[in-house]
């Protein structure tokens, strides 16, 4: 057990960053994960290359989407009346990691939520959708808007670095 | 196709990793060692399980006898029955057997058994039974398709520092049977005059592929009881399913998967409807106790996975005297027989940075196994009552695509060795 912890603890780690930002909370979240994996793992069966991993990421996300639910914090804003403006895309190619993260996290939880899934975990808005519970359409205003938001974080990241 | 950012986003997070807390593998080995705590209940009802398993084959053999020797009665003719006393020359010798007792009140029907440890490997480990499945894994709420919602086993684990594994070889204790009376009249059915009924009852006892030296032959080898591969993974190899370390698989590196399955121990119970004065038909009950080591290593540890499986099976063979004198006879026997696994346990240790971990889990084992065999065998007769036989055979056991991986996979010819007592009773 603790050769997978060590093999894929920083995978999992790295997921968890992308949903939870308390380091407390993401530590909880880890455990949680890390024994349902050890409790359950002797029922995996190998399917391929990376299926562990894709597996064991299944589980982060769903714990991970498991305790965004459960925060207090959690809601969709489906009555935000002003939409974004959808021309503009993010530039993301110059900014670090770290920095993207960052803005992730500091999105609204149902925001970061719905990005996630669409970007990271290759969920369709139909998936997502029923993953979370809300509208398909719900998924997909919620995703323009979080991408709205990281659009702006980084021009403001940029205008603030321009003279680095 | 999606937008270019996306897919730079994807390309870049794919195999992102970031440290974990540092004191994070500490806390869920605490936890899941305070999990371990709280399936003591349901250990004891798996326990309960098994006892039942063993009384209901008890029962069965009970019966077989009984009903043979009524049977036998009701006919008014005396004619041979072999009957309990096949005695099991190998006995378990497996941790598990005789750590367990409701694991040994299965065998509570092999009281002749002679105790001939006919090297059967002792692996010394924590009695620490396993735990029975005591949670889902819930996703519920996340749809997650790949992750099976069904139950399963549970492991759990718990930080033992210094459990270890001895190889600790029995050797033969060299039993030997006296044969007296020699010269008494043939045990089977040499006396019969007419074709009739000609039930044979036993107990027996088996020692695939190994001998005991009940008859002091010596043939007894250490290494005949232990089928030893060896393997270095390769791509083909990765692809061999076992459910217990099929996880391990996926981890990329270089690995070495050695796999050791012990001798398969079975004993049973058996009743033999003579059909002709020189055909017979016997069928009954058996048990079969497997159990193979599995270890992986890598240059960042080392997993060892034990596997014990448990089965019942009813064996159906056509048995044909081919030569008889005053003493002997000889006899073949062609048949097949299914076996259901009961139960089956895994535990896996690991052992990473000094640590050692332990994880228990069932396994769980729905098909069964099919098998055919054929044999030759030679009966002795003792006395009046008692005959002693010795039965090399062959078996083929079919590949039952289960995923988890048997000594019946990996050898599927399976040379055996049945041998006992039977009692003739008149």
């Amino acid at each position: 057990m603790r050769l997978l912890y060590d093999r894929y603890s920083g995978y999992l780690a790295a997921v968890c960053a992308r949903y939870i930002s308390s380091d407390e909370d993401r530590k909880d979240v880890l455990q949680e994960i890390f024994i349902k994996i050890f409790k359950s793992v002797g029922r995996f069966e190998y399917r391929g290359e990376g299926s562990l991993k894709a597996w064991m990421v299944r589980i982060a996300v769903n714990e991970s989407l498991r305790f965004l639910k459960n925060g207090a914090s959690y809601s969709f804003v489906d009555n935000d009346a002003e939409m974004p403006d959808m021309a503009e895309e993010p530039e993301v190619e110059c900014i670090p990691d770290d920095v993207i993260n960052d803005f992730i996290l500091s999105m609204p939880p149902g925001y970061r939520a719905v990005f996630n899934l669409y970007v990271f975990e290759r969920k369709s808005h139909k998936e997502i959708a029923a993953l979370l519970g809300i509208g398909e359409s719900s998924s997909a205003s919620q995703f323009l808007r979080a991408k709205a938001y990281l659009t702006k974080r980084i021009k403001e990241y940029k205008s603030a670095h321009k003279n680095d | 196709m999606e937008e270019r950012w996306i897919e730079n986003l994807r390309k870049r997070y794919a195999n992102k990793q970031v440290p974990p807390p540092g004191d994070l593998w500490d806390d869920i080995a605490a936890a899941m060692k305070e999990q371990k705590g709280r399936t003591s209940e349901a250990k004891a009802r798996n326990r309960r399980l098994l006892m039942w398993w063993g009384r209901a084959a008890a029962v069965a053999a009970c019966v077989a006898v009984v009903a043979g020797i009524w049977f036998f009665r009701d006919e008014g003719s005396v004619y041979d029955v072999d009957v309990p006393g096949k005695l099991s020359v190998v006995r378990p010798s497996s941790p598990a057997m005789n750590n367990d007792k409701g694991d040994d009140e299965g065998y509570v029907s092999e009281k002749g058994n002679e105790t001939l440890s006919g090297g059967v490997i002792k692996v010394k480990q924590n009695v620490e039974e396993d735990e029975p499945e005591a949670e889902l894994l819930s996703e519920e709420g996340t749809a997650d398709k790949d992750v099976k919602e069904d139950k399963v086993p549970e492991n759990v684990i718990s930080s033992k520092a210094g459990i270890s594994h001895k190889g600790n070889m029995e050797g033969n204790h060299g039993h030997k049977h006296k044969n007296n009376n020699t010269d008494n009249l043939l045990f089977a059915s040499g006396s019969m005059k007419k074709s009739g009924a000609n039930v044979s009852f036993g107990l027996y006892g088996a020692a695939p592929s190994s001998f005991g030296n009940a008859s002091g032959n010596g043939i007894s080898s250490l290494r005949a009881m232990y089928l030893q591969s060896d393997k270095t993974v390769g791509a083909e190899y990765l692809n061999m399913p076992l459910r217990s370390y099929s996880a391990l698989q996926g981890i990329k590196g270089s690995y070495v998967i050695k796999t050791k399955h012990r001798q398969p121990i079975r004993f049973g119970a058996s009743v033999r409807f003579g059909l002709t004065d020189k055909l017979g038909i016997e069928t009954g009950l058996s048990y079969s106790y497997l159990s193979s080591d599995i270890t992986l290593g890598d240059e960042f540890g080392k997993y060892g996975i034990k596997q014990r499986l448990h089965y019942v099976g009813v064996p159906l063979n056509v048995n044909y005297n081919l030569w008889r004198n005053s003493g002997f006879i000889v006899y073949a026997s062609v048949g097949g027989a299914i076996d259901f696994c009961v139960a089956g346990q895994s535990e896996t240790e690991t052992y990473s940075a000094g640590i050692v971990n332990e994880t228990s889990g069932h396994l769980r084992e729905t098909r069964p196994q099919l098998s055919v065999n054929a044999s030759a065998g030679v009966q002795y007769k003792i006395n009046d009552k008692l005959g002693l036989y010795a039965e090399p055979g062959v078996g083929y056991y079919f590949d039952n695509g289960s995923d988890i991986v048997t000594i019946y996979k990996d050898k599927p010819f399976n040379f055996n060795l049945n041998f006992g007592l039977r009692i003739s009773v008149k």
